[in-house]
């Protein structure tokens, strides 16, 4: 496993206790705004259109293992399934991993007992597919045309198998909406998808459904770290291009990076 | 760190003994009242996650040279087996699901039923196959040639090479025809934005293609409007606005992974799966 070196340290410390002191903010009582987003207020819309078409929904968290981008969004696809479940609609969620499987079963059947309707959920609706990519997305497309869905979420980490998704959800006239971290993934689901919730949006989803404290807080101090960050790159930008004139400044250089 | 046990008696001994233990823990774990669990689980993730963060963090002896040694590092491979271990857990549990949903089809007579019983045939022959050829290849004859392979690895064979790669890569290249549409829609132009994208794909796709360096060939390498060419263009395009765009984004993603891990390695997130309560 590759070791930090101070830079490392310095960082991942500094945008922490940003975040940790945002957090705290919030809970102390702090007001904190977060402007909204329209993909997450289309979610809604989304579910509603689906209820009704008198259709089912289906949430894919793509190609989610045990990663902090799945528990995203899984957090995003209790918050559907809650809506979902209001008006005892179907969530279907098939998914690439088995230990996920076992969490996004819980996870819904958990959202479906909260809105008050726990005869709603069927278990056979979260779905193990294949652990392969291919197959996981020919899986996802064949749900698509036989269970004739009107609303189609794509959130989590994805590959190749985006657009397959996507484009057939276009083409069987769903409302789609869209959230990854995968940067490559998401001019694809732009061009396909109605809404497209993109990079750190992904991450503030959840504060903007939930409006828990420590969500709002957890968001605000991420927007803390980013004007941190942004200071620091320009510092280090500043640094670096003296450093070629002064021998002083690269040592300094030489010493944050580990002598890199 | 941990050596493999040779004795096999006693190699099947310890892990009778470690899924009793795993299962007693569950047993405990799920009938303690709701607090104590969620305190129990608390506890396990902070130490869980403790040890990372921890292995990365304590230096190498390249910047601080007091601390050399690595002590958690030892740790790293055995941690890594126990958590491939538990994650094995789920895979029965998974393909039971996949099983009842698909008995299901069948039972029900549900639209494409017969899809389902495709899969249990597939499955079942799949299973055989390569239980066959990983412990008996030999099973009905033996190859008589060096490059000969026997019934059982020509099955193999067929059903791995020959079926499911050969499948997959048939999903895979029905990404070419979405790509077609998806781009269709994309460069509709519509408004200022759609336009000007249109333009950038185009200076682009014509810099990646001999016939866009082609059209632009004439304009000569010490001249003033060198840039005008369509690869000096697009490799400008693509370093200059894509890159720090992407970057940008992608400084976005990392705070906000950071947070999503703190919250959940501090126990703060209060998802649905993390429980409402504590």
């Amino acid at each position: 496993m590759e070791h930090a070196q101070l830079i490392h340290l310095l960082v991942i410390g500094v945008v922490s206790t940003l975040i940790l002191y945002g957090i705290l903010s919030s809970l102390r009582g702090k007001e904190l705004f977060i402007r909204r987003l329209a993909g997450i207020d289309a979610i809604e819309e989304a579910v509603g259109r689906a209820t009704e078409m008198g259709r089912p929904i289906l949430f894919s968290v793509g190609l989610g293992g045990v990663e902090i981008e799945t528990f995203q969004a899984l957090a995003i696809a209790s918050h559907v399934a809650r809506l979902a479940a209001r008006y005892r609609n179907r969530v279907i969620l098939p998914v690439i991993d088995t230990v996920i499987y076992t969490i996004a079963e819980e996870a819904l059947r958990e959202a479906y007992a909260e809105a008050g309707h726990p005869e709603a959920f069927r278990p056979e609706d979260v779905r193990f597919l294949s652990g392969s990519q291919f197959a996981y997305a020919s899986g996802v497309i064949g749900i698509m045309n036989r269970e004739k869905v009107a609303a189609n979420f794509f959130f989590g980490p994805f590959a190749a198998e985006s657009l397959i998704l996507a484009e057939t959800g276009q083409a069987i006239g769903a409302i789609q909406i869209a959230g990854t971290a995968s940067i490559l993934q998401v001019p694809f689901f732009i061009a396909a998808c109605d809404y497209t919730i993109i990079g750190e949006e992904f991450y503030a989803a959840s504060a903007y459904l939930s409006r828990d404290p420590i969500h709002l807080g957890s968001v605000v101090g991420q927007d803390y770290s980013k004007i941190a960050l942004a200071a620091f790159t320009f510092t280090g930008m500043i640094i670096a291009t003296l450093a070629t004139r002064w021998a002083e400044l690269n040592g300094l250089l030489k010493f944050l990076t580990g002598g890199q | 760190m941990f050596q493999p046990v040779e004795n096999t008696i006693l190699n099947i001994a310890l892990m009778i003994l470690s899924v009793l233990v795993s299962v007693v823990f569950l047993a405990v774990l799920h009938n303690v009242p709701p607090n104590l669990r969620m305190r129990v689980i608390m506890v396990i993730t902070f130490i869980a996650g403790l040890y990372y963060p921890l292995e990365f963090f304590i230096p190498d002896g390249t910047a601080l040279t007091p601390f050399r040694n690595r002590y958690l590092t030892p740790f790293l491979n055995p941690i890594g087996d126990a958590v491939a271990v538990m994650a094995a857990f789920t895979v029965g549990i998974g393909i039971t699901n996949l099983c009842i949903v698909h008995a299901r089809n069948i039972s029900q007579r549900r639209e494409g039923w017969g899809n389902s019983v495709v899969f249990f045939i597939s499955m079942i022959i799949m299973f055989v196959v390569t239980l066959a050829n990983r412990y008996a290849p030999n099973l009905f004859c033996t190859a008589t040639a060096e490059n000969m392979m026997t019934p059982v690895q020509a099955a193999f064979s067929v059903m791995f090479e020959g079926v499911y790669t050969a499948l997959n890569a048939t999903v895979f290249s029905l990404l070419a025809f979405f790509i077609t549409s998806a781009a269709y829609r994309a460069f509709r132009i519509r408004t200022a934005e759609a336009a000007l994208l249109m333009v950038g794909a185009l200076i682009v796709m014509l810099g990646q293609v001999p016939v866009g360096m082609w059209l632009t060939h004439w304009i000569p390498d010490e001249s003033i409007f060198r840039f005008l060419r369509f690869e000096v263009l697009s490799e400008w395009l693509l370093a200059n606005i894509n890159m720090p765009a992407q970057r940008g984004i992608l400084f976005g993603v990392w705070v906000g992974a950071l947070a999503m891990a703190l919250r959940i390695w501090l126990s703060l997130e209060r998802g649905g799966y993390f429980g409402r309560q504590f």
